[in-house]
């Protein structure tokens, strides 16, 4: 048993992983349900993380990568809040200061972009997403988020070539 | 800019309000002040099989209770593996009661676990008269082995051999039984584990002995090797069906875990949550 399993194990030093991980969980979870239930879920995760701590292996991947991985379940379990968030990018451009009419045209266009894109983030796979947001907004390694998915290395790489093609061609005129 | 940079923008959202970091972090301390310290041995399971809520517990002395009765544990569980393959195994859920007593504190824990793989598990625990219920579509309530959930639909294999081969090494004694006690597997792949367990050298029969909550059943005992003492299983010998797991030290039951009953079924009592924070709200 290595040094890490001990601390995280320990109720007493669970706190210590609360303070490293909580910020960076709590973004990855607003990008994805928005920041009112990431104000919970993100508590959440710890919660259960604590609960299950006897099982963490660290011979296995990091904790940020166990984290993201009980995240990442939570997130599953509110597909439908992911998917509203996705519909409202695609009817809305996200509100901005009052701008001249040249910027509002260039925001206008820009906002066509993006609802594409979120269309296309609601139509994925919902094994690619997670692939795609773990590594866009959590930024993981591939190994992590293989580690966070409990999927093969390989499959991460194969599911993130396929959905960047998705995106590149979804975003179309964008610049690459 | 490129299409991980354009999503990272599209959905960046802000840092948590301070209070929101300050609340989460006082549910993780009430969360930790109301757990015992685990024993650090559970470690060792989640490499081999695990069930991260249930236990038969660690006990470091070691005693053989005596007095075996002159009965074949070949027999023993040959009548188990015949009777309990004709166990019904049909359903949407497989829902298990189980009692157990961990470091003297008892506690009830219903489990169900659905036959659809894309399912929740539901859970409910109870220790000393408080009550807990959630759902998890997370690993943790169920038999995991060598580093992947193991459910119904995983494919166990239904042949001793098969089993060996899936649950094999040092601890292949304890692996079978808590397959035998936790996992969610069809009659016929628990009856090939009864058939794996005699073929395998150091268990032995006991002869008949009452379990922790007092029903009578065939015992076999082995020398656990992840538990550092005598493991105990108890059969129903009217089902074949597995009735207790226990530890035991000086001829004594020290921890167990006894199964008040399982059962597949079409329902799911437990999905009406007392604790709705993992639901979403409509």
């Amino acid at each position: 048993m290595t040094l890490v399993d001990v601390e995280i194990r320990h109720p007493d030093r669970f706190g210590e992983l609360y303070d490293r991980h909580f910020e960076e969980i709590h973004r990855y979870l607003a990008a994805r349900l928005g920041g009112e239930a990431a104000d919970d879920l993100a508590a959440e995760t710890f919660l259960v993380a604590f609960r299950k701590r006897s099982s963490f292996d660290a011979g296995r991947g990091t904790a940020r990568a166990w984290l993201y991985g009980i995240a990442t379940k939570l997130v599953a379990q509110h597909r439908r809040s992911e998917a509203r968030r996705l519909r409202a990018f695609q009817r809305a451009p996200r509100d901005g200061p009052d701008s001249g009419h040249e910027e509002r045209v260039i925001d206008r266009v820009a906002a066509g972009a993006q609802g594409r894109l979120a269309a296309e983030l609601a139509g994925l796979a919902k094994g690619d997403r997670d692939v795609l947001l773990l590594v866009a907004v959590a930024e993981l390694s591939y190994e992590e988020v293989a580690e966070a998915l409990g999927i093969p290395y390989g499959t991460v790489g194969s599911r993130l070539n396929r959905v960047r093609r998705k995106l590149r061609a979804a975003l179309g005129g964008m610049d690459g | 800019m490129d299409e991980l940079g354009a999503v990272r923008d599209l959905l960046a959202a802000g840092p948590p309000a301070p209070e929101v970091v300050r609340a989460g972090r006082a549910r993780l301390t009430a969360l930790s002040a109301h757990e015992p310290v685990r024993r650090s041995r559970r470690a060792a399971w989640w490499s081999t099989i695990a069930l991260g809520v249930a236990g038969a517990a660690a006990a470091t002395a070691l005693v053989l209770g005596t007095s075996p009765q002159p009965v074949s544990v070949q027999h023993v569980l040959a009548a188990a593996a015949t009777r309990v393959e004709r166990l019904p195994d049909e359903g949407a859920w497989w829902g298990a009661t189980v009692i157990s007593r961990s470091r003297g504190r008892v506690s009830t824990q219903e489990t169900w676990i659905p036959a659809d793989p894309e399912g929740k598990t539901w859970h409910r625990r109870t220790t000393g008269g408080r009550s807990e219920t959630f759902s998890t579509d997370d690993w943790d309530f169920r038999i995991v082995l060598a580093g992947r959930p193991l459910t119904k639909m995983s494919g166990v294999p239904d042949t001793p051999e098969g089993l060996q081969a899936l649950l094999g090494g040092p601890g292949l004694l304890d692996n079978v039984a808590r397959l035998l006690v936790h996992a969610p597997v069809t009659s016929e792949t628990r009856a090939a584990a009864y058939r794996l367990l005699s073929g395998l050298p150091g268990v032995v029969a006991v002869g008949e002995v009452t379990d922790p909550l007092g029903r009578p059943g065939q015992a076999v005992e082995y020398d656990s090797a992840e538990l550092g003492g005598r493991a105990r299983l108890v059969i129903d010998p009217a089902t074949g069906a597995p009735l207790a797991l226990e530890t035991r030290a000086d001829g004594v039951t020290t921890d167990y875990t006894a199964i008040q009953n399982t059962r597949w079924a079409e329902d799911n009592p437990l999905d009406n949550p007392l604790d709705t924070s993992l639901e979403e709200q409509e």
